[in-house]
C-alpha cells in the first residue's frame, strides 16, 4: 500500500498548518487589491489645482468608451473622430482643459488614441491626419512589421506573423474591455507576488524535516525514501497552484469589479497594450492565457524552489537565490540584437509572467511550425518541471542522517 | 514451523574523512532483547542509524532474514526511535501517528486501530487531539515510542528510549520493551545500566566505535555497571 493520498494530505496540512503562509498569504491579494484598480486612488492636479478625481474621470470615459461599444473602427468612425478633434482650437496649449474636447473630442478618445498607436503618430500629426479606413490598417500593418525588423525576427516568423495577421477581420469592432486590459496589465506586480509566496512558503518543506529531526523518522520509514517525497512535491505544487490561482482570481475580480467584465470577445488590437499582437485573440482569452501561464510558471518555480531547498538543506540560502532570481529577472536586460539569449532570458520563469513576454512575437520554429511563447513555454515548464523533480529526488533519497 | 528471525550485521564500519565512527563490527542479533552500552562517542548512535537505513555504511552489510537494509522491505519491518527526535507542533498525536502510519505503509483503517491501541498503551489516549507542542518532554518521548511500534515491528530500535521519563514510567517501558523481545529483535541503547540488567537477554558494549563485548551478563561475571565504568576510566586513563 502506498498511502500517497494520506501521505499528501499530512504534507499539505504540514505547509498550511504555518501562520507564515498564511500571513504572506493575505498581504499578497491586500497588495493586489491595492496595486490593480491602484490607478483610479488620488486627483487629477493641473498647475498645483484640482481638476478632477481620477475616479471620476474614469466613470466619465467609461460611459463614452460604453457607447462606442459595437462600432467598427471604419471609415464614419473615423470621420466622426476627426471632426469632433478639428473642433479643437489649434492655439490650445493643454487641449484636454478645452471646453471643445471635453464636449466633442473626448467622448472619441479612446479611437483617437488606438489611431495615434497604429499609425505611430504625434499629437500634432494625429490633429492634421485626414481619416482613411484603409490607410489605417496598412499603417498598423506597417507598424507592427516594423517592430518585426526591430526584434530580428527571421524570415520564416515573419511569414507566419504574417498569415496571423491575414486571419483577422477588418475593421476591427470597438468593445469597452478595460476590466481585461486591467487584469493583464497588472499581472507583472501579480506574478512577483506569487513567485516571492512560493519561494518564501516552500523553501522549507524540504529543510525543515532536517532541522526539526523528522528526517530520521520519515526517511526510516518504508515509503521515506520514495513515496513520501513525490507526496512533498505533489503538495507543494498543488498549494502553489491553488494561491497563484486565487491571487489571479483576486487580481481579475478587483479588475472586473472596479472596471467591468465586459468586453471579453473584444479582439486585442483594440488593446491599449497589446494591439500590436498579430495573433487572433480577443482580449478575455489574453487574458485567460496570461493568468494560466502565471498559474503554470508558478507550478514550475515551486518545483525549483522544493528541488532547490532539498539540494542545499537550507532554506535561507535558497530564499536568497530565489529572491536574487527574482531581482535579477526584475532589473537585468539582455539586449535584442543577442536575440537567442535574450528570449532565453525572457522565457525564463523570472520574466515569463510578464505579458509583454507571454505575448511577445518571438517564437520558437519547429519543423516548419512557429510555436509562439504562451504555447511552448509553458509546455517546457511542465517537461522540465517533471525532469527536475525527478532529479531531485535522489537529494532526498541519499540524504545521510550524521553528526548531530 | 516459525522461521527464526535474524539481524545479520557483517563487517559494519562508518568512517568520517580521518575518524572511524564504528569499526569493523560484527554480530548476528536473533529474537529477544539486545542492550546496546558505551560512552559518547563510543559508535553507538551511528550503529543504529546504519541499522535504521538513514546512513549508509562505508562498508560492510546489514540484513534482516536475508532483506538488505536499503530495501523497502526492510524498512516495513523496522521501528526506530531515534535519540533525539523532532514532530509537528502543529499535529495532534493522533494525526502524528497516521502519519508515520502512512510512511510505514499501513492502511488507513488498520493505522487508525493501532494508533489508537498505542495511545493507550503509552498513557496518551487523552491527549489524542491536543496539539504536539502542548506535550511534556516525557509526553513527547512517550508518543516516540508508539511510533516505533506502529507496524509491529520484526526490528526494533530505540536509543535512549527512556531518556525524559520518569522512574514510573520507566518501569512500565521496561516491562513493554521486555515483552516485545518475546516476538522481535529490539535493540535499545542507553547509559542506564540498570535498565538493560534488569531487560536486556544479551549486552553489547561498544568503545572507540568497536563491539568490545557481546553475550549474557549473568552474575557470576561481577556487576554490569562496574564493567561499564571500568571503562570509562580506561579512557581516562588512556
Amino acid at each position: 500500500m502506498n498511502n500517497f493520498g494520506t501521505l499528501y494530505h499530512y504534507e499539505v496540512k504540514k505547509i498550511i498548518s504555518r501562520k507564515p503562509v498564511w500571513i504572506m498569504f493575505l498581504l499578497c491579494i491586500f497588495v493586489i487589491g491595492m496595486v490593480v484598480p491602484g490607478n483610479l486612488l488620488g486627483k487629477y492636479y493641473v498647475d498645483g489645482k484640482e481638476i478632477d478625481t481620477h475616479y471620476h474621470m474614469f466613470q466619465v470615459d467609461r460611459g463614452y468608451q460604453e457607447a462606442l461599444s459595437g462600432r467598427a473602427v471604419d471609415q464614419v468612425l473615423l470621420e466622426e473622430v476627426m471632426t469632433a478633434y478639428g473642433k479643437i482650437p489649434i492655439s490650445a496649449e493643454r487641449y484636454t482643459l478645452t471646453q471643445e474636447y471635453q464636449t466633442y473630442a473626448r467622448p472619441y478618445s479612446e479611437i483617437f488614441n488606438l489611431v495615434r498607436s497604429w499609425a505611430q503618430l504625434d499629437m500634432e500629426e494625429a490633429m492634421a491626419w485626414e481619416p482613411d479606413e484603409e490607410a489605417l490598417y496598412a499603417a498598423r500593418r506597417e507598424t507592427v512589421e516594423k517592430q518585426w525588423q526591430t526584434l530580428w525576427l527571421s524570415d520564416t516568423e515573419k511569414e507566419f506573423w504574417r498569415k496571423k495577421e491575414a486571419q483577422m477581420n477588418a475593421p476591427v469592432t470597438y468593445h469597452y474591455c478595460d476590466g481585461y486590459n486591467m487584469a493583464i496589465n497588472g499581472i507583472v506586480p501579480v506574478g512577483l507576488l506569487v513567485l516571492l509566496f512560493v519561494s518564501v512558503c516552500l523553501s522549507s518543506v524540504f529543510t525543515e524535516e532536517h532541522t526539526r529531526r523528522t528526517d530520521q523518522l520519515i526517511l526510516s520509514g518504508a515509503k521515506g525514501k520514495s513515496i513520501i517525497y513525490w507526496a512533498k512535491i505533489a503538495a507543494g505544487v498543488s498549494v502553489s497552484a491553488v494561491c497563484a490561482l486565487l491571487m489571479a482570481t483576486s487580481a481579475c475580480g478587483f479588475a472586473w469589479g472596479v472596471y467591468g467584465a465586459k468586453g471579453f470577445g473584444a479582439s486585442l488590437r483594440i488593446s491599449s497594450s497589446m494591439w500590436s499582437y498579430s495573433y487572433p485573440l480577443t482580449v478575455g482569452q489574453a487574458c485567460l492565457i496570461a493568468y494560466g501561464s502565471l498559474i503554470v510558471t508558478a507550478v514550475f518555480v515551486s518545483v525549483l524552489v522544493l528541488v532547490l531547498s532539498e539540494v542545499l538543506h537550507n532554506n535561507i540560502a535558497t530564499l536568497a537565490v530565489c529572491v536574487g532570481a527574482i531581482l535579477a529577472g526584475m532589473m537585468f536586460n539582455i539586449p535584442i540584437q543577442y536575440r537567442a539569449a535574450a528570449q532565453l532570458w525572457n522565457w525564463s520563469p523570472v520574466r515569463f509572467f510578464a505579458s509583454w513576454n507571454v505575448f511577445d512575437v518571438w517564437t520558437l520554429p519547429v519543423f516548419g511550425h512557429c510555436f509562439v511563447s504562451w504555447q511552448i513555454v509553458p509546455a517546457f515548464y511542465v517537461v522540465f518541471g517533471i525532469a527536475v523533480a525527478v532529479a531531485g529526488k535522489s537529494a532526498w533519497r541519499n540524504y545521510q542522517v550524521s553528526g548531530r | 514451523m516459525v522461521k527464526s528471525m535474524k539481524l545479520m550485521i557483517d563487517r559494519v564500519s562508518k568512517q568520517y574523512q580521518s575518524r572511524i565512527a564504528v569499526d569493523r563490527v560484527s554480530v548476528e542479533l536473533h529474537k529477544g532483547v539486545y542492550g546496546l552500552l558505551g560512552a559518547n562517542g563510543a559508535g553507538k548512535t551511528t550503529l543504529m542509524r546504519m541499522l535504521s537505513g538513514i546512513l549508509k555504511p562505508t562498508s560492510g552489510m546489514i540484513a534482516l532474514d536475508g532483506v538488505d537494509v536499503s530495501e523497502e522491505a526492510y524498512r516495513a519491518a523496522l521501528g526506530y526511535l531515534p535519540q533525539d527526535f523532532g514532530y509537528y507542533p502543529e499535529f495532534h498525536a493522533m494525526d502524528f501517528l497516521l502519519y508515520l502510519a502512512a510512511l510505514k505503509g499501513i492502511p488507513k483503517a488498520q493505522a487508525k486501530r493501532r494508533a489508537k491501541e498505542l495511545l493507550e498503551l503509552v498513557s496518551l489516549q487523552d491527549m489524542a487531539h491536543k496539539k504536539i507542542k502542548t506535550f511534556s518532554g516525557g509526553m513527547k518521548q512517550r508518543l516516540g515510542i508508539a511510533q516505533a511500534l506502529l507496524n509491529d515491528p520484526k526490528l526494533l530500535v530505540l536509543d535512549e528510549p527512556t531518556a525524559g521519563l520518569d522512574p514510573k514510567e520507566r518501569v512500565r517501558f521496561r516491562k513493554l520493551i521486555e515483552d516485545l523481545g518475546h516476538d522481535s529483535i529490539v535493540l535499545l541503547s542507553t547509559h542506564i545500566v540498570s535498565d538493560i540488567e534488569h531487560i536486556a537477554d544479551e549486552v553489547l558494549i561498544m568503545k572507540e566505535g568497536q563491539l568490545i563485548y557481546q553475550g549474557k551478563w549473568e552474575d557470576e561475571k561481577g556487576d554490569l555497571e562496574e564493567f561499564y565504568l571500568k571503562q570509562f576510566e580506561e579512557d581516562a586513563h588512556e
